[in-house]
């Protein structure tokens, strides 16, 4: 049983990510069921959303971790560059889902399908509309996230690594903030904690995603990285309850509201999972205290259930209450 | 593999609970505050233009509204302007009296479609009506509406929906563009590999 002597093996952590990535596209799909129109539009914008976000918070994870590490460590400058390589491939599908995210976004503004598109029409969509000039956004963060990956493939000293963390950010923020935040009454409250609370979750997700799948099976890098992490959970966690009911509380305006509209009931369930996620991470810390690294088996609960409240953050953003 | 598989379907379910548990109809999220003509009002004197409110901004490229009388046809002409919230366009003369339907589409904001049917009833003939329906005996004492003019072309062009699409379809520029950002990956990932 003992693998760690050539190569850790990385596969199982790996599955736990892609078996919450998936998870999460099919929450998103499920949830635009309810929401959209056609079929194909449906698909398009749902699973294009999903995948965006579910890339675009593995790059802020995989980014963090590379900030998280200890400086100088051989093995870990050796993680490090796995980092670097899985962000080329993870940025690389983020830039792909983003550019068919306008496509697909912009076929449903239009009420057409993807393949009638002009160009034109693709321009018009993306300069008039606010969620069009965020979503070019999004493109040229993912983009300069795939370039400083290639870049620190060649020389890991061109691009420090919490540039990179800053603009795989700055690309996740942008959907929600020309989101329904953008056109709700407190516009300016309403944005910034759509923005604190899309960071404080894209830290706290990515950043557990990829110590599991990047230092899983290295004991002692992660006992040096998981206190540091589980110190930033906290706070992302206070972050994205605080903003979370902010947030709620400008959209729905009322307890009432709350329970009786699919809204509320999506907030009530994104709600359900941040306690349960938050009651992990006690546990979690507890047993670090106690001296025992946290079992790998919690942590890809926690991710499943991370998965679902991205899932249902992308359902959230096709409903209004 | 099973006890896996057994898992994503686990997590699939709950998630899929979690969804359908609170789900209701979605709702548009950009509403529509008010119209002129009034849904299901009657009136009767036939419109020149349809305007309709809503209670955000809306931008002219996406908004289509059609007029559709009970003969069928789609009454609404010219492009669509707005103004803020308030999207309206021109509307042909109108013809025969009775039920019109008022279908309306507009892209809010944050990129998501709403569209609604409105319904009004027109109790004289308009203008344009081409059977020449005597002056109804119970017809409130309304500003005669002339009928003068010619006779209804019945042939009023149905608005566009949107503003066709000029050149050439773009999706084989996306299929490019995903090839290329894949292929630079890999060869990025390759070279890497080496150093």
């Amino acid at each position: 049983m003992d693998r760690t002597a050539t190569r850790p093996d990385a596969r199982t952590p790996a599955l736990w990510a892609l078996l919450a990535g998936a998870t999460t596209v099919v929450a998103a799909v499920l949830a635009g069921a309810l929401s959209s129109t056609t079929l194909p539009a449906l698909l398009g914008t749902s699973l294009t959303r999903a995948g965006a976000d579910v890339a675009g918070v593995a790059c802020v994870g995989l980014a963090l971790v590379g900030v998280l590490l200890p400086v100088g460590a051989p093995e870990a400058n050796r993680v490090r560059r796995g980092a670097d390589r899985a962000l080329v491939a993870v940025g690389g599908a983020w830039l792909v889902m983003a550019l068919l995210g306008i496509a697909f976004r912009a076929a449903d503004g239009y009420g057409r399908p993807v393949t009638a598109l002009t160009g034109r029409d693709l321009l018009v969509w993306a300069t008039n509309l606010a969620a069009g000039r965020g979503a070019l956004l999004t493109v040229a963060c993912a983009a300069a996230v795939l370039g400083c990956a290639i870049a620190r493939l060649r020389d890991p000293d061109l691009v420090a690594v919490r540039i990179v963390l800053v603009i795989a950010l700055l690309g996740m923020l942008t959907p929600g903030v020309t989101g329904h935040a953008s056109s709700s009454a407190s516009h300016e409250v309403a944005v910034t904690t759509v923005a604190l609370h899309v960071a404080a979750a894209s830290l706290w997700v990515g950043g557990l995603g990829a110590l599991i799948v990047l230092l899983g099976r290295r004991r002692e890098l992660l006992a040096v990285a998981l206190p540091r992490f589980s110190t930033l959970a906290g706070a992302c966690l206070a972050v994205v309850t605080v903003s979370g009911v902010l947030t709620a509380q400008v959209r729905l305006g009322s307890w009432a509201a709350l329970f009786l509209t699919g809204y509320g009931a999506l907030v009530i369930a994104k709600a359900a999972a941040l306690v349960l996620l938050g009651g992990l991470g006690l546990l979690t810390r507890r047993r670090m205290a106690a001296g025992r690294m946290p079992v790998l088996r919690w942590a890809g609960i926690e991710i499943v259930l991370m998965a679902v409240t991205l899932g249902l953050a992308a359902a959230l953003s096709q409903t209004s209450p | 593999m099973t006890r896996l598989a057994l898992r994503l379907l686990a997590a699939t379910v709950a998630a899929g609970l979690a969804l359908l548990l609170g789900a209701a109809p979605a709702f548009a999220h950009t509403r529509l505050e008010s119209s002129d003509p009034a849904d299901k009002s009657s009136v009767d004197t036939a419109p020149e233009s349809v305007s309709l409110t809503f209670n955000e901004d809306i931008s002219a490229e996406f908004a289509s509204i059609s007029v559709v009388g009970p003969d069928g046809t789609n009454y609404a002409t010219g492009p669509v302007s707005t103004a803020g919230g308030q999207v309206s366009t021109a509307v042909a003369p109108l013809g025969p009296a009775g039920a019109y339907e008022i279908g309306y589409r507009v892209v809010s904001d944050d990129g998501h479609p709403v569209q609604g049917k409105l319904a009004f009833t027109l109790t004289t003939p308009g203008p344009a009506a081409s059977a020449p329906t005597a002056a109804p005996a119970v017809a409130p004492a309304a500003a005669p509406t002339a009928q003068a003019g010619p006779p209804a072309t019945t042939a009023v062009d149905p608005q566009a929906s949107s503003r066709p699409s000029e050149g050439a379809p773009i999706w084989p520029w996306l299929v490019g563009a995903v090839i290329l950002v894949a292929v630079g990956a890999v060869v990025a990932l390759r070279l890497g590999r080496r150093s």
